[in-house]
C-alpha cells in the first residue's frame, strides 16, 4: 500500500506543476467574480450566470486535469523513470492504479479551488451560496475522475496526442450519448453501455435552475463513476501487464 | 552459484505500421557468477539493453528461459534483491537527491528508520551531501548517474544492473563510477553493466560477454579472452657485436638505459631466444608481454561476426 501512495504522492506532485493550469483556476474564479458585473446585461441574473460560469468553468478545469493522465506514463517510459519503478518489488498493477490516483487527487483540487473561488466570490456578492453549487461540482470532480481513468487506459493503447484527441472526442461525445439513439436509432443506446455515459453525472440544467438533486440520484451518478473507472482501470492493468516497457 | 543464468532467451519485436518483425535477441545462454563484474558490449542496436530488460521482467522473452538468483525472471521477491539503473535516465526534475532516494526506499518497501539512515549512508558514499537538498534538475549527468546508483544499492541488492553507466560520463565521472563498481565488489555483489567504453570494461571486469545483432558471439574471462599477442625480452650485457645474430629470431630492437629490447617474432620462440642469449653471454633481465587491447579484440570479432553473417545470406 505504501508503494501505490507513494506513487500517486509523486504523479500529484509532478503533475501539479503545470504553470498553465494554475494561470487558467485564477482566470476561471476571476471570470465567474466577473459575473456579478453584468447585473443589468442580464436581466437581474447575474447570479445564475454566475452559478452556471462556476459549473462550467469547474467541468472545463476537471476536464483539462484529466487530460495530463494521457501524457503521464508516456512522460515516465519516455525518462526512463517508468522502468526504474517497475524493477522495484512492486506489481505493475500498483504503477497503474498509483498514477490514476495521483492524476485523480489533481483533478478534485483542481475542481475544489474553482469551486471554493467561486462560492467566495458568490458570497461576496449576495451573502449566500446555493449549496447545489458544491453538489455539480462533486459531480464534475466524479466525471474528471472517470476522464482520468479513460486517459490512463488510452496513454496504454495510442500515442499520447492521439489518445489526448481520443478523451477529448470521448468527452464530447460523452455528454451527448443520450442524445444519439433519439438522432440514429435504437442501435446506439448500446454505444452508452460502452462508451463513458457522461450524462450520467452532468446536472448541471437542472442544478442551474434551483433543483435539488435526489440523494439516490447523486449517489448513483458517482457509483457509475467509480465502477466504470475501476472496469477501465482493469482493462488498462491487463494491457500493461502484457505490454513490453520500451 | 550463478546469479544469472539464461537459456535460448530470444526476443522478436513486431511492429504494425509498417509491419515488419525485429529479432532483437537470439538464442542467449549466459551465466554470471557471483561476486563477478560482468560486462556486456556490442554496438548500438546489438541487444544489450533488450536483454537487460528481459532479465528484470520488463519485457517478455519470446523464447527461451532465465533465472535471476535462482528464481525465474520477473520474479517480485527476486526485485527486492536487484538494483537497476537504466539508461539516460531523467529522474524527477522537481525532487531533491534526497527526496527522490525516500521515494524508491518507499518502493522497495523499506521501514522509515532503515531509509532515512541507508538513505544518508549512501548520499555520503555517492559524494552528493552537498547537493542532497538541490534539486535534481540542477544536477550534472556525473551526479544524475550517482543518484542512480544510489537508488540502485537502496536495498543492498546481491545483484546490481547498470545499463551504459559509463556513458557521457568526462573521465573524473568514470573514475568515480568505476570506484564504486569495484567496491560493490568487494562488497560481494555481482554487478552485470553494459557499456561502449572497453578499455574501462577491460580494467574492471572479470568476465564479458560479446553481443552482435542480437547474438552472443563471444563471452568468457578477460585474461583468457586477451590472448598475449608479443614478447619483448630485455637482455643485458650482450656484446653489440652479437645483435646481429639475434635477428632471425626478433622483429625489432629498442635500447633501454643499458639494456636492449627484443621484440620476437615469434611467442613460442621464448626459449630458444634465452639460450642463444645465454650462449652469447648475455642475461635475460625482463620478459614482457603485449597484450591484445579488448578494443582491438572486440573490433575484430565483430568484423568477423558481420563478414560471416554476410557469407550465411549471400549462400
Amino acid at each position: 500500500m505504501s508503494d501505490l501512495i507513494a506513487i500517486a504522492q509523486s504523479t500529484f506532485g509532478r503533475a501539479s506543476r503545470m504553470k498553465a493550469l494554475y494561470f487558467i483556476l485564477i482566470g476561471c474564479v476571476l471570470i465567474v467574480g466577473a459575473m456579478g458585473l453584468y447585473g443589468v446585461l442580464s436581466a437581474g441574473r447575474a447570479k445564475e450566470m454566475m452559478f452556471d460560469a462556476a459549473l462550467s468553468l469547474s467541468l472545463i478545469v476537471g476536464m483539462l486535469t484529466a487530460m495530463s493522465s494521457v501524457f503521464e506514463i508516456p512522460r515516465e517510459l519516455k525518462e526512463q523513470t517508468a522502468q526504474l519503478i517497475l524493477t522495484k518489488p512492486l506489481g505493475r498493477t500498483h504503477f497503474i492504479v498509483g498514477k490514476f490516483l495521483g492524476v485523480s487527487l489533481l483533478c478534485v483540487y483542481n475542481v475544489a479551488i474553482v469551486c471554493i473561488g467561486s462560492a467566495l466570490a458568490i458570497y461576496m456578492k449576495y451573502n449566500s451560496v446555493d449549496p447545489n453549487l458544491y453538489v455539480g461540482c462533486a459531480l464534475i470532480a466524479a466525471e474528471a475522475v472517470l476522464l482520468t481513468a479513460v486517459g490512463v487506459m488510452l496513454s496504454l493503447l495510442l500515442r499520447d496526442a492521439v489518445a489526448a484527441v481520443v478523451l477529448f472526442l470521448l468527452f464530447v461525445i460523452g455528454h451527448a450519448l443520450h442524445v444519439l439513439p433519439v438522432a440514429f436509432g435504437g442501435a446506439f443506446a448500446v454505444v452508452g453501455y460502452i462508451l463513458p455515459n457522461l450524462y450520467h453525472t452532468d446536472f448541471s440544467v437542472l442544478l442551474g435552475n434551483g433543483i435539488s438533486l435526489p440523494r439516490e440520484v447523486f449517489l448513483w451518478a458517482i457509483c457509475y463513476s467509480v465502477t466504470y473507472s475501476i472496469a477501465v482501470l482493469g482493462i488498462a492493468v491487463a494491457v500493461f501487464q502484457r505490454r513490453d516497457v520500451a | 552459484m550463478a546469479v544469472i543464468e539464461v537459456e535460448g532467451l530470444s526476443k522478436i519485436y513486431r511492429k504494425w505500421i509498417p509491419p515488419r518483425t525485429i529479432r532483437a535477441l537470439e538464442s542467449l545462454t549466459l551465466s554470471v557468477g557471483e561476486n563477478h563484474i560482468f560486462g556486456f558490449l556490442g554496438p548500438n542496436g546489438a541487444g544489450k539493453t533488450t536483454t537487460i530488460k528481459l532479465l528484470l521482467g520488463l519485457n517478455q522473452p519470446t523464447g527461451g528461459t532465465g533465472f535471476i538468483l535462482g528464481k525465474p525472471l520477473g520474479d517480485q521477491e527476486t526485485k527486492a534483491r536487484v538494483g537497476f539503473l537504466p539508461d539516460s535516465p531523467q529522474f524527477y526534475a522537481h525532487l531533491t537527491a534526497k527526496n527522490f532516494l525516500y521515494y524508491c526506499a518507499k518502493l522497495l518497501h523499506l521501514p522509515h528508520e532503515v531509509y532515512s539512515v541507508r538513505v544518508a549512508e549512501l548520499l555520503k558514499r555517492m559524494n552528493l551531501m552537498d547537493a542532497e537538498n538541490r534539486k535534481m534538475g540542477e544536477f550534472s549527468r556525473g551526479m544524475l548517474q550517482r543518484v542512480g546508483i544510489a537508488q540502485a544499492m537502496l536495498n543492498n541488492p546481491d545483484l546490481v544492473i547498470l545499463d551504459e553507466p559509463l556513458t557521457g560520463l568526462d573521465p573524473l565521472g568514470r573514475v568515480e563510477i568505476k570506484n564504486i563498481m569495484e567496491e560493490l565488489k568487494r562488497d560481494g555483489k555481482t554487478v552485470f553493466f553494459s557499456s561502449h567504453v572497453l578499455a574501462d570494461v577491460e580494467q574492471m571486469c572479470d568476465d564479458i560477454g560479446i553481443l552482435n545483432r542480437g547474438r552472443l558471439v563471444r563471452t568468457g574471462m578477460v585474461n583468457e579472452l586477451l590472448v598475449e599477442q608479443s614478447l619483448t625480452v630485455w637482455v643485458k650485457n650482450l656484446p653489440t657485436s652479437e645483435y646481429e645474430a639475434m635477428q632471425d629470431l626478433t622483429d625489432s630492437m629498442t635500447m633501454r638505459k643499458d639494456q636492449c629490447g627484443f621484440a620476437l617474432k615469434e611467442m613460442s620462440k621464448a626459449d630458444e631466444f634465452r639460450a642463444l642469449v645465454a650462449q652469447k653471454g648475455g642475461e635475460v633481465v625482463q620478459v614482457e608481454g603485449k597484450r591484445e587491447s579488448l578494443e582491438e579484440y572486440f573490433l575484430a570479432l565483430v568484423e568477423q561476426d558481420n563478414t560471416k553473417r554476410k557469407e550465411e545470406v549471400s549462400v
